[in-house]
């Protein structure tokens, strides 16, 4: 994609994502109604729909061919290798229980690589943004990757929705174990997007994802990318997303240990 | 004294100013981060500074010992009796890490007071570490006619004046050394009469679409936005700082006669570069604005100022991420996401309230270039 292009596009996400941000700030400190539950964990409210529609509406603006892949509405559009990744709402259990942390997430995704992310906290006015290598901001600042050995790193790890499975749920747990005990510790924050904004940040030193939705990964993986992680994922299911993410000092352990208690590579 | 200092930055301070007041006797060697340079004075360890002086241009071939690329220089720090530090505020901390083991004196000549603080704490030194104001502009892009005659990385500068806080004087041959009290004010000075309307001049010579310091400062409409500027900022020296009004009229007459000096030329992306930095809330944009206000003195000029570098769009600029967040966002939501500005501070709202005049203003301007 010309870079010009890109600009553009990075333009309308970051506008799509203060939108649906005004929408989540608007409704925060309301009862929410709960429309769809797929499981305890997984839930949408109205928000998360109303938030999606913001976003609809201002990318579809100046270009009404444009293909989305929502969380809640699923595709829209017809082209399927070149798209928009949005998740409105991502952390909608912490925004239930007024934790401020959620965020919206927004990616375009081009040739099996994801272009452009912005994921934004309108609650902490924290806006992260890249469509370039080594241009990845927060707000005003340009973020730069932070390089710690494993033992010294925070970690932050998803967990898939898989809790019926207690084979993989037993795995997980392991996994998450093992991070938290070998390092300065590992934490669940419950928004996937805002783990990877703040690995970006130098908050995290390390990301850890197993069948995690494509929409909440697609923009953190797309800022992790172009800070300069080292990145391994491989695409799962149909929209599903196992992945590593670390700095060159760690990243190799953080791969290892993934392999070792998941019994699968990357 | 025949010393051996190392300068952090072989730019427009380190190459252009420098060699020209140092001690003649002392051999220089640099450090300095952009590969182009370092490669191209590897091989050529001389090069050319013109100075202008009496409207005219005097050069002079500087030889020096060594350039070392960032990282190169750690191991023979100590073989340096001084270690001057001029390769932009945003480099401190990095070239912090590389200072650990220095046992000599260290003069920071960037454009920031708070650089020495900042260092002192990081290195744990308090007695060794001094603070200089070169009052100069200077440029190590020179014009072509002079790179033809005199070398593509030659470079130009003013006969300016450099303080240095006193015990340095060994190292120099011009400059004027002054207790710290006297050099803060000189700071102040050079803050807020020099760098204040430097950059609102540069942000609006980027909107009308010119190059050098010397043709926006020309223009009738900038001459306005210079005088009103100084006057907000005369008021509030006299009133905050208590500097007198004699040092002012002197020191904004200087200014005036070297913005508008056609020989300089002084890049208006170089004075430019950098918005965000400029636009922090203590910074010489919005922080002179709040002084004033806090001050009791509406910042006008400075006002439309800061308007215009929310306009500077530069590709190769680091923050070039600016016109990404001006061009998404609406007005509220840009004064705090970008630049942390809650819609009620004062200096918000005198942007909010003439947001539409500035634009029509530049507008104007544009259209009358």
């Amino acid at each position: 994609m010309r870079i010009d292009i890109k600009e553009n596009n990075l333009k309308i996400a970051i506008k799509a994502a203060i939108k649906a941000g005004e929408k989540l700030i608007h409704n925060f400190e309301m009862t929410q109604s709960i429309l769809t539950k797929k499981s305890n964990r997984d839930i949408s409210t109205k928000v998360d729909f109303e938030a999606e529609q913001k976003i609809l509406d201002i990318i579809l603006k100046k270009n009404k061919k444009q293909t989305i892949l929502f969380e809640e509405k699923g595709f829209f559009g017809k082209n399927k290798s070149n798209f928009w990744i949005v998740d409105a709402l991502d952390g909608t259990v912490n925004y239930l229980n007024r934790i401020p942390i959620f965020a919206s997430s927004i990616a375009y995704f081009e040739k099996k690589d994801f272009i452009i992310g912005c994921i934004y906290n309108p609650l902490t006015r924290e806006l992260y943004y890249s469509c370039e290598k080594k241009q990845v901001f927060k707000n005003s600042l340009k973020l730069n990757i932070k390089t710690k050995k494993f033992s010294d790193s925070l970690f932050a790890m998803s967990f898939s929705g898989q809790k019926k499975n207690s084979k993989i749920r037993s795995k997980e747990s392991r996994l998450f174990m093992a991070y938290n005990d070998n390092s300065r510790g590992c934490l669940r924050t419950g928004s996937l997007a805002v783990n990877l904004a703040y690995f970006c940040e130098g908050k995290f030193d390390g990301c850890i994802g197993h069948e995690a939705k494509i929409w909440d990964a697609a923009a953190g993986l797309c800022l992790a990318k172009n800070v300069g992680a080292k990145i391994s994922y491989k695409i799962v299911k149909k929209n599903r997303i196992n992945f590593v993410v670390g700095n060159e000092i760690n990243f190799e352990n953080i791969k290892k240990y993934y392999e070792k208690y998941m019994g699968k590579t990357l | 004294m025949k010393s051996k200092i190392l300068i952090y930055g072989a730019g427009a301070i380190g190459r252009g100013y420098l060699p020209w007041i140092l001690n003649k006797k002392a051999k220089l060697s640099y450090v300095e981060n952009n590969a182009n340079i370092v490669n191209f004075f590897k091989k050529n360890k001389t090069f050319h500074s013109i100075m202008i002086k009496n409207k005219k241009y005097i050069s002079k071939r500087v030889v020096f010992e060594k350039i070392f690329s960032f990282g190169e220089e750690s191991k023979f720090l100590n073989e340096y009796d001084l270690i001057i530090l001029c390769a932009g505020t945003r480099s401190i901390e990095s070239i912090s890490q590389n200072l650990f083991s220095y046992k000599n004196k260290i003069l920071i000549l960037e454009n920031d007071i708070k650089c020495v603080d900042i260092l002192k704490e990081k290195l744990n030194k308090f007695n060794n570490i001094f603070f200089g104001v070169p009052d100069v502009i200077s440029s190590n892009t020179a014009s072509g006619k002079i790179k033809k005659k005199y070398g593509r990385k030659s470079t130009i500068t003013e006969n300016g004046i450099c303080y240095v806080e006193k015990r340095l004087e060994a190292f120099f041959d011009k400059a004027i050394f002054l207790n710290k009290k006297k050099l803060h004010d000189q700071w102040i000075c050079k803050l807020y009469l020099h760098n204040t309307v430097h950059c609102i001049l540069a942000y609006l010579g980027h909107i009308v679409g010119l190059r050098y310091i010397h043709e926006i400062a020309n223009l009738k409409f900038s001459k306005r936005l210079l005088n009103s500027s100084f006057s907000e900022l005369s008021k509030l020296l006299i009133q905050k700082y208590n500097i007198d009004l004699k040092t002012i009229k002197y020191y904004s007459k200087k200014e005036l006669s070297r913005f508008t000096n056609k020989l300089l030329f002084d890049p208006i992306d170089r004075v430019a570069r950098e918005p965000f930095r400029k636009l922090k809330i203590d910074e010489r944009l919005i922080g002179a604005a709040n002084k004033c206000i806090a001050n009791g003195i509406y910042p006008k000029a400075i006002s439309f100022g800061i308007f215009c570098a929310f306009n500077y769009k530069n590709r190769k600029d680091p923050d070039f991420n600016i016109s990404y967040l001006k061009n998404s966002l609406n007005k509220e939501d840009f004064l705090e996401i970008a630049l942390g500005l809650r819609k009620n501070e004062p200096i918000s709202q005198i942007l909010l309230e003439n947001w539409n005049l500035y634009l029509s203003n530049i507008n104007k301007l544009k259209k009358n270039k």
